[in-house]
């Protein structure tokens, strides 16, 4: 190892010895064509050397010891075309750059790894480059995209490594809905690990992005039709960072640190505090009194003194409780690159304490990466190897706690829990924990070795004719472990003997061992060729996926010994489990392309998978796509003269992919009898029960299907960029879990059902109105709107409930699929009313004998989709000499999603909705009550005393339900940066390439409608796939970030 | 020779490419589809426990918790809202208590089917001993579902290959004739099943009768008299038969072997106490609590914990004091008692629970009582007497008591009065054990009769136990806040939406039929 470190550096000390007896000096001006401004930053190379510049303030260049031998210098700048022209020595010259009109160069990574012309493409594909992604350095790859790709919806505002969900054009498939992850041409990992109290993060989150080039989202199935089975939803094309062939050797240093608080908690009512009904000492809810202000006793009678508080609004007691986390994010990298070999290593560290109390809630990630590449004769060799460690320790449940007080109760003061006022014992609520005991006392932790990366051998057969070898890797293997403590009481003591509904407990702890890998596998034949006007281009491949899944643990729920995690502290059993799987997919693949005069594309690709997942015999599935560009303004005449435009390409392109299914669909089993909490072995006695799935053998790949077209402009010198596509995605076969009637001995079968639909438009517009010497300013916009449509189900059935976490509903608010309504409408228990037409009263609410209403048991209401009426990203850049101002910002208009939250201030108290008619006693009106089966005018007061059930409680009043469904929409300002880059001069003496310093800000705010002042609207703790669209849980408050960056280049 | 090797690349591409288009789609490489973390075949020996334990886990469970509360044993708590609906009689078509989805899945598709699977297993092997449990069990589950829902799938459950969408058959005609030739197969094999047992003791894989298939006939012909008794008229014969015959059960069948540990408890302790966040739920109801305080019943301490205010601790005290250590509350839910004078929860008394309490299919008083009330009903008052005095015993004997006291006192057998002794001593002696029993024999014999939009006491301010002006102790009242009109009371549960939304016979069967919880069952 070290040899070939003494190589590299030998090399870079040859390359700087080059300087040959005979120089001049060149120097020169550039300047636009456009407005002839001189033009700061270009890059001027002499070709064949490494000499080179920057352009300075009034775009001049100096260029000393220039060979005579040189010929040409090539200049070139962002936005602009590249030029090549004859050096001439001894005077001033004078270059003129003009508007890079056509984005010409411009090459995407297109599936399996192809590169492609930008122009050529038939389908949309959205790419961002490494700057973009990185403007609020945020540590995490995908919130750097959010807002700034048309039809690319990402959510995840929680703390760091947290999951984050990414849906390309809308919910398409009740199984999956998971884009595609592949980085530099193969697939990756991006499984959520936690659950619904606690998000370890998603496959994606290891990916630093320091290490990133640039990310290419593509959309339609023929875009994605390649890469098969998986790239259904969808793929996200991660390309790392390669050495340039410049000879040069790079090493950057890229630090920054941020400071994280609370962005969003729920707000609290202010006018009523501790009771339940009337005033209670023990009570953790807010339906007491009207707050007075006056001193008033609380918590545990047996304290002496008692406890004393003013019987008054906290203001911040939930907001308070957090602390300012601190986020250090670091990263080296070294870059050295020639025509024969190149290499890159790098290293990020990320280290967080987040906003918990203590060290409730701490982040580590160290990511390791070595790419690089060596030509030999007619053999290409790249390779990466990342390695990434994490450390997690995340607490459970607290933020329940914190929803479980009173609006004058002040969490703040009762950080010390080992204080008798404050302890498990004397805790002033029966019916909740002290928080910041449950910090440190109920937590999980999480530690991982992931290592990815791939190996290609690339051999050119002909000129025109290469074969590639690809072999991806990547393997996973984590732990995690609960804890919770086991918790006594004091005998006699307060909780002890308060009959609250907190009990004892026994103590919980696990321990399990995972193991994620994926093998890929590609071998590509690619070729094209130049006849005449025509090029073609072509592709055959055969693909190889395998992918596995294992673990084994065990748990022990009875701890003997308080403070000892381990399985044999118990005097009942540690449970052992485990469980393992495996699938194959293997695939053959082929692609044509065929180009006329560099105006006409068309590109057509076929695939073939068999699926392991699928009935053998019968796993096989074919798909494919056709898709076709036309540059306008060169195939029209008419168009080539305009000079104002500089690109204008029309688009279609139609396409299919598969998706197969689940594991172990196909064949029957039995398991342990463990249902309703009876769970065999039991005194001696084990026992099998089938496993009621009605095993599928016609089970069929789930297929989609989608149309696109789409328009494309550059205009005014590339000053005005616009992008439109509109979309018609079918996917038919979904494969779900359908519910079988329990008579028939199965409660389900998977099978093929339904279809549905999502028709949509992306347009992206990108406008540069100002571009002069010490200005530039541009402004960009996305607008995404997708109808999605449930077309069919199955057997005529007419609703599907979507599973949420593994329930049918949560509170009584189900997730279904409904014919003819959108995908994800939420459904809910309607109130009773008189459904009889012929009745006087027909439509009053019936309440009870205590004058509540009640929920029918017939009727329901469905009040809307999950899905946005539209999303709009917004970015704009600023640049003033030296310094540049970035602002992202996205903007959700719509949809719905259920609130935990809601509910559970609602119960308590603290919703701000809870004080409706100040809580006076009322009678319902329009209502009837039943005296002898017969509906007469309801005259059953609810008491004030009442108004914890009628305002509080769906069980009494079914519309509190309602209020738990809130909206979705939201504004979020979502990065903020100022940046000041070092003067070259400055930057030299410093010995530096490059020195930049940034104030960095991320989540800045958020704006939600004002009803809606819950939750951040981002945060699910569902995962992230369709069941995320139902909304939250209690799972995490959202954060903000903001401080300060150093970029440093040597 | 340099091109050469390029065109032997291409072909050999070309050739993997080929290989694998003809090989993949029937390859051993993909064939890997089978689930390794479970077997794929499963023994009578594996499904028999399992059936078992399927039998107590919703029986012992929601069906325990329905019966409780349907009796008024029980009543919800004030401070909490759990069970709320199930006390105010309030159903849905998919609740798991009222047990109408949890019954109906589990009793078909996880107890059924297993049973199915092992029947056709152990006639296999030869396993007689296993087949017998079975095939009772396969009776048990049918007759729950038949007694908790009228006509049900019968003739066609269980056969999803030919029948996707299984028929409704008649309680009366189909279900009961088949259940009754269920029963008088599994005790035609007790012969080979005791031979069966000597060669493969079925040991701890029999929970409720350690293998003894002597108890499963005489269970069996139990719950034949238990079916004859819903229609004493059409069954008048076999009742005669099956009396002289002899042989029926006079014991306990019930699981007991239950472990501290979760999930291996009793199901009810399970979820109402170790797993639910709080432990005050279920609370003793004025309806039960009064009348069983009025005939100074000492089981009132095996099946109440004492109040939280209780002066006295020793059992000795405690049973002399009876009326001041135990206290009920009003019945209904939570939200039917909201008013001013809310008795504070302290001062009543929670049901009690333990993780080792029994699972029981039949209680050994319900056994006799069931051969009392045969007796009765064909006149014959000295051995009802008989029987029924052994019930009073057997239900003291329960708790380890001596009932003897009771049987010339409290409970004196009335023979003018013979079936409202016993469907009284019904509904005692199902407290405690199998209580949705309970409810459906009270059903049967409207005994204890329901008095209807009236209230026990006159309110809930604790030990002031005067009652409402007509009231009579030991009737049924109407929970306050009840979703059924006044006096109405379940007399079935509801057809599950799991059934009626994914069998079309069953929705068919439900348009014509109606769904109602109120509506008798044939034998009602």
């Amino acid at each position: 190892m070290r040899r070939k470190l003494l190589m590299l550096l030998s090399f870079f000390l040859m390359g700087m010895g080059l300087v040959s007896a005979q120089t001049s000096t060149v120097t020169g001006i550039v300047v636009s064509e456009e407005d002839s401004e001189p033009i700061v930053g270009a890059s001027v190379l002499v070709e064949g050397t490494t000499l080179g510049a920057v352009t300075d303030v009034d775009g001049k260049f100096k260029i000393a010891n220039v060979p005579s031998s040189a010929k040409n210098l090539r200049v070139s700048y962002i936005g602009l075309q590249s030029k090549s022209l004859p050096i001439l020595f001894g005077s001033m010259m004078h270059i003129v750059l003009k508007a890079d009109a056509e984005l010409l160069d411009e090459v995407v990574v297109t599936a399996m790894g192809i590169s492609k012309q930008a122009k050529t493409l038939g389908y949309a594909a959205s790419t961002a480059k490494a700057e973009e992604l990185t403007v609020a350095k945020s540590g995490s790859l995908m919130s750097g995209l959010q807002g700034k790709m048309a039809g690319v919806q990402i959510t995840g505002g929680g703390v760091t490594g947290t999951s984050q969900k990414v849906l390309i054009r809308g919910i398409s498939s009740v199984s999956s809905n998971n884009p595609l992850y592949i980085v530099d041409g193969v697939p990756i990992n991006n499984d959520r690990i936690g659950n619904n109290t606690v998000d370890f993060g998603n496959g994606a989150n290891d990916i630093n992005p320091e290490d990133i080039e640039n990310v290419t989202v593509l959309k339609g199935a023929s875009a994605t039709a390649l890469y098969g089975a998986r790239a259904a939803n969808g793929v996200i094309m991660i390309t790392t960072k390669k050495p340039a062939a410049d000879k040069k050797v790079n090493i950057t240093y890229d630090g920054s640190l941020t400071l994280t608080d609370v962005l969003r908690v729920p707000m609290t009512q202010n006018l009523f505090g501790q009771g339940w009904g009337s005033w209670s000492n023990e009570e953790n809810g807010s339906w007491g009194p009207r707050l007075d202000g006056r001193i008033h006793w609380y918590g545990s009678p047996n304290l002496d003194p008692l406890l004393e508080k003013p019987f008054s609004y906290v203001k911040n007691n939930i907001r308070d409780f957090y602390q300012t986390g601190t986020e250090w994010n670091n990263n080296v990298s070294l870059r050295y690159g020639d025509e024969k070999v190149g290499i890159t290593a790098s290293y990020g560290n990320v280290k967080s304490n987040g906003i918990t109390p203590n060290d409730g809630d701490t982040y580590q990630r160290n990511t390791f990466s070595l790419r690089g590449y060596t030509n030999i004769k007619n053999f290409h060799l790249d390779m990466s190897m990342n390695y990434v460690r994490k450390d997690m320790r995340r607490s459970r449940d607290i933020y329940m706690e914190l929803l479980q007080g009173a609006s004058d109760i002040s969490f703040s003061q009762m950080k010390d829990y080992n204080d008798e006022r404050y302890n498990p014992d004397n805790y002033f609520t029966l019916y909740a924990y002290n928080p910041y005991w449950m910090v440190d006392n109920n937590y999980s932790k999480y530690q991982d070795n992931r290592f990815y990366g791939k190996l290609e051998v690339a051999y050119d057969i002909l000129k025109d004719l290469k074969l590639i070898g690809r072999v991806g890797g990547d393997f996973i293997d984590y732990v995690n472990r609960n804890y919770e403590s086991k918790l006594t009481w004091t005998e006699g003591s307060y909780q002890a003997t308060g009959n609250g509904t907190t009990n004892p407990e026994p103590g919980y702890y696990s321990k399990h061992r995972y193991n994620r890998s994926q093998i890929d596998v590609s071998v590509l034949l690619t070729g094209n060729h130049q006849f005449g006007d025509f090029s073609v281009g072509g592709t055959l491949g055969w693909n190889l996926n395998e992918r596995s899944y294992d673990y084994v643990g065990a748990y022990n729920e009875m701890l003997d010994v308080d403070g000892w995690y381990a399985f044999n502290n118990t005097s009942a059993y540690s449970i052992a489990e485990e469980s393992t799987e495996k699938r194959r997919l293997i695939g053959v693949l082929g692609q044509i392309e065929l180009g006329y005069k560099d105006w006409l594309f068309l590109n057509g690709s076929v695939r073939n998978d068999w699926s392991s997942t699928l009935p053998i015999g019968n796993n096989s599935f074919f798909y494919g796509g056709v898709n076709a560009s036309a540059l306008l303004n060169q195939a029209i005449p008419a168009l080539k003269g305009i000079k104002a435009i500089d690109l204008l390409k029309i688009r279609a392109a139609v396409g299919q992919t598969g998706n197969d299914a689940n594991v172990y669909m196909t064949n029957s089993y039995y398991v342990p009898y463990k249902y309703y909490y009876t769970y065999l072995p039991i005194g001696g006695a084990s026992g099998l029960t089938e496993y009621n799935r009605l095993p599928n053998t016609d089970l069929k790949p789930e297929i989609t299907t989608e149309y696109e077209f789409g328009l494309n402009a550059a205009l005014f010198g590339n000053r005005v960029n616009f992008d439109i596509a509109w979309y018609n995605r079918q996917t038919k076969n979904q494969i779900i879990s359908a519910t079988l009637a329990p008579e028939t001995g199965y409660t389900s079968n998977t099978r093929n059902v339904g279809k549905l639909e999502n028709k949509g438009v992306e347009i992206a517009l990108n406008i540069t109105p100002i571009r002069t010497k010490n200005w530039e300013w541009n402004i960009g916009t996305t607008f995404s709107k997708n109808w999605s449509k449930v077309k069919e189900l199955w057997d005529g059935l007419e609703e599907y409930t979507i599973g949420v976490g593994g329930y049918s509903s949560i509170r009584g608010v189900s997730y279904v699929l409904k014919v003819g309504e959108p995908i994800g409408v939420f459904k809910l228990p309607a109130a009773a009313t008189v459904i009889d037409e012929s009745s006087p009263y027909y439509g009053y609410n019936i309440v009870n004998t205590n004058g509540f209403l009640q929920a029918s048991t017939t009727e329901y209401d469905y009040l809307g989709s999950s899905q946005p009426d539209f999303v709009m990203g917004f970015t704009t850049n600023l640049k003033y000499k030296n310094f540049k101002l970035s602002a992202t910002g996205d903007w959700h208009k719509g949809g719905l999603m259920y609130s935990e939250t809601s509910y559970i201030t609602h119960f308590n108290g603290n919703s701000t909705e809870t004080v409706f008619n100040e809580r006076d006693s009322f009678v319902y009106p329009h209502s009837v009550k039943t005296v002898n089966g017969q509906y007469v005018e309801n005259n059953i007061p609810v008491y004030y005393y009442n108004m914890y059930a009628a305002q509080g409680n769906y069980n009494y009043n079914p519309y509190v339900r309602r209020q738990f469904v809130v909206s979705r929409s939201y504004f979020k300002l979502r990065e903020l940066a100022l940046t000041y880059d070092f003067p070259k001069s400055i930057a030299k003496k410093l010995s530096m390439q490059h020195l930049s310093v940034s104030l960095v800000g991320h989540n800045l705010f958020l704006i939600t409608p004002k009803k809606q002042n819950y939750i951040d609207p981002e945060s699910s703790n569902f995962g992230n796939d369709i069941d995320s669209e139902f909304g939250e849980t209690m799972g995490s408050v959202s954060t903000r970030n903001y401080g300060v960056n150093v970029k440093v280049v040597f | 020779m340099k091109k050469y090797r390029n065109w032997g690349m291409l072909l050999l591409s070309a050739t993997l490419l080929i290989s694998t288009m003809t090989s993949c789609s029937e390859s051993d490489y993909l064939d890997i589809n089978y689930n390794p973390n479970y077997p794929a075949d499963a023994s009578c020996k594996n499904l028999v426990p399992s059936i078992e334990a399927s039998t107590v886990a919703v029986m012992g469970l929601y069906a325990k918790l329905t019966g409780d509360m349907w009796c008024q044993y029980c009543t919800q708590g004030n401070s909490t809202n759990q069970y709320n609906d199930l006390c105010a009689y309030a159903s849905t078509t998919a609740t798991s208590y009222p047990p109408v989805t949890s019954l109906w899945q589990n009793s078909y598709a996880h107890a059924l089917e297993d049973c199915k699977l092992a029947l056709a297993d152990a006639e296999k092997s030869g396993m007689w001993n296993y087949w017998m449990i079975a095939k009772v069990l396969q009776a048990y589950h049918f007759l729950t579902l038949t007694d908790s829902y009228g006509d049900i799938p019968f003739t066609e459950a269980l056969n999803i290959a030919e029948y996707p969408n299984p028929k409704f058959d008649s309680s009366k005609d189909v279900v009961y004739p088949g259940i009754l030739q269920l029963l008088d197969e599994a005790i035609g094999k007790e012969s080979d099943a005791a031979a069966a047992e000597k060669q493969n003791a079925l040991g701890v894989n029999d929970c409720f009768f350690g293998g003894d298939m002597s108890k499963w006939a005489a269970f069996a012909r139990s719950l034949k008299l238990k079916m004859y008794l819903k229609s004493y008229e059409t069954y008048s014969r076999q009742i005669s038969e099956l009396l002289g015959a002899g042989g029926l059960l006079e014991e306990d069948c019930a699981w007991t072997t239950w472990e501290d540990a979760t999930n291996k408890s009793n199901p009810f302790y399970e979820f109402n106490i170790r797993q639910l966040n709080t432990t005050e739920n279920v609370r003793a109801c004025h309806t039960f609590l009064e009348y069983m305080l009025d005939k100074k019943d000492l089981r009132i301490m095996y099946i109440y914990e004492l109040a939280g205010v209780a002066p006295y601790t020793t059992e000795a005290d405690v049973a002399e004091h009876l009326e001041e250590c135990y206290e009920g509350l009003i019945c209904g839910p939570n939200s039917g008692k909201v008013s001013t004078t809310v008795a504070p929860i302290r001062s009543t008394s929670r049901l009690r629970q333990r993780y080792d309490d029994p699972v029981y299919l039949m209680n050994a008083a319900e056994c006799e009582l069931m051969i009392a009330e045969a007796y009765a009903r064909a006149g014959n008052a000295p051995q009802a007497k008989i029987y029924y005095d052994k019930a009073i015993l057997a239900g003291f004997s329960r708790w380890g008591l001596d009932g003897s006291a009771f049987v010339e006192g409290a409970y004196k057998f009335d023979s003018s009065n013979m079936l409202t002794c016993i469907g009284m001593q019904y509904w005692v002696c199902f407290a405690g054990a199998n209580s949705y029993d309970g409810w459906i024999t009270r059903n049967r014999l409207d005994i204890p009769a329901v008095q209807g939009d009236i209230t026990v006491r006159v309110d809930e301010t604790p030990y002031n136990r005067t009652l409402t002006e007509g009231y009579t102790l030991g009737t049924l009242v109407d929970p306050l806040g009840s979703a059924l009109n006044a006096g109405e009371y379940p007399l079935r549960l509801l057809y599950p939406t799991a059934s009626t939304l994914y069998n079309t016979a069953a929705d068919e069967y439900v348009q014509q039929n109606g769904n109602s919880m109120v509506k008798p069952l044939w034998w009602e």
